[in-house]
């Protein structure tokens, strides 16, 4: 079972199109990516400026999806 | 059609990282990111982060858990807002120390003259540099042959990791008309530190005198500079008459 962690960022980070917002791991001493770690269930919660719709940039199958 | 709160969720499994882009002509307020990490197969211990990165692919922000996830475990990671560094098992509170520097001496020149010439960027290095201690996890190295000095951060001495770093820069310019910046950035890439951030502007008087603030949160023992760079374009060569003054104010759990 995963174990639950917090971890803070600014309130309400003001994001333009084109901003990109990326989860990843990295090592504590290098700050290198850390091969071979599986992310899933990527949740955001925002508010929607302008009403558009935000899931166009959702790809059902990435390049690097397994 | 009116502002609303909406939730995007990306549920497929790839290997890190993964992202998001805000689509085109869109603008979000990010409120929270949770992401689920499985290190079953990964090459090491890590840290869950989240990265903001700019259209022009600069990372504009770094914001890490406050432990590492060890090979082979997995983690839930919410980001929110107020959640704050866990301070470490056993410490007995926190430290901080300041660091102020003066004394500008331009690069390349030198370390002579404080004067840019067109279109130039140059590293704004320190003649005089004034620390608190302990901690020590604000230093400086020498640049330029050792005629003037860059300001170093890197966890350690009476800090643990990670700790918050403020950081002030103040430049004032020559009355003149064209675009000038003043910008801080890691000499290493350093992720942690969650620059390269900048102030520019073109005006005179409004931009003649430019104070670029920031914060960044450092994580790693590693030796990193804080490369504080000029530039204008086109109003010179120009004389920086005035002092410019940096200031670093680290704090953070106690070892």
């Amino acid at each position: 079972m995963a174990a639950p962690m917090t971890a803070g960022m600014p309130p309400e980070l003001d994001l333009d199109a084109g901003y990109v917002i990326r989860v990843t791991a990295l090592d504590a001493a290098s700050g290198a990516l850390v091969s071979g770690v599986k992310v899933s269930g990527l949740t955001l919660e925002v508010t929607n400026v302008h009403g558009g719709d935000l899931n166009s940039a959702v790809q059902p199958l990435l390049v690097n999806e397994v | 059609m009116a502002e609303a709160d909406e939730v995007i969720s990306i549920p497929s499994v790839e290997t890190a990282p993964k992202e998001y882009t805000v689509p085109g002509a869109q603008e979000i307020l990010l409120k929270c990111v949770r992401a689920t990490f499985d290190g079953a197969g990964a090459g090491g211990d890590f840290l869950p982060t989240l990265e903001i990165v700019s259209p022009a692919g600069q990372v504009s922000g770094t914001f890490t858990a406050d432990s590492a996830v060890a090979a082979g475990a997995s983690a839930e990671v919410s980001w929110f807002p107020g959640v704050k560094a866990a301070k470490a098992s056993g410490a007995a509170g926190i430290q901080a120390q300041l660091l102020q520097a003066h004394g500008a001496a331009f690069f390349p020149n030198g370390g002579g003259p404080v004067v840019i010439a067109d279109s130039t960027v140059a590293e704004l290095g320190w003649t005089s540099i004034f620390r608190t201690t302990p901690p020590t996890c604000l230093d400086w190295m020498d640049i330029g042959g050792g005629s003037a000095e860059r300001v170093t951060v890197a966890a350690g001495g009476a800090l643990n990791s990670p700790f918050d770093v403020t950081y002030t820069i103040q430049v004032n310019w020559p009355s003149f008309t064209g675009l000038r910046y003043v910008e801080v950035a890691p000499d290493n890439g350093d992720p942690f530190c969650a620059v390269p951030q900048r102030i520019a502007g073109h005006t005179t008087p409004d931009d003649d005198v430019q104070v670029l603030t920031g914060t960044f949160s450092e994580q790693t023992g590693a030796l990193t500079g804080m490369v504080v760079r000029c530039f204008q374009q086109s109003g010179g060569p120009v004389a920086i008459v005035t002092d410019p003054t940096a200031q670093f104010f680290a704090i953070g759990p106690t070892a």
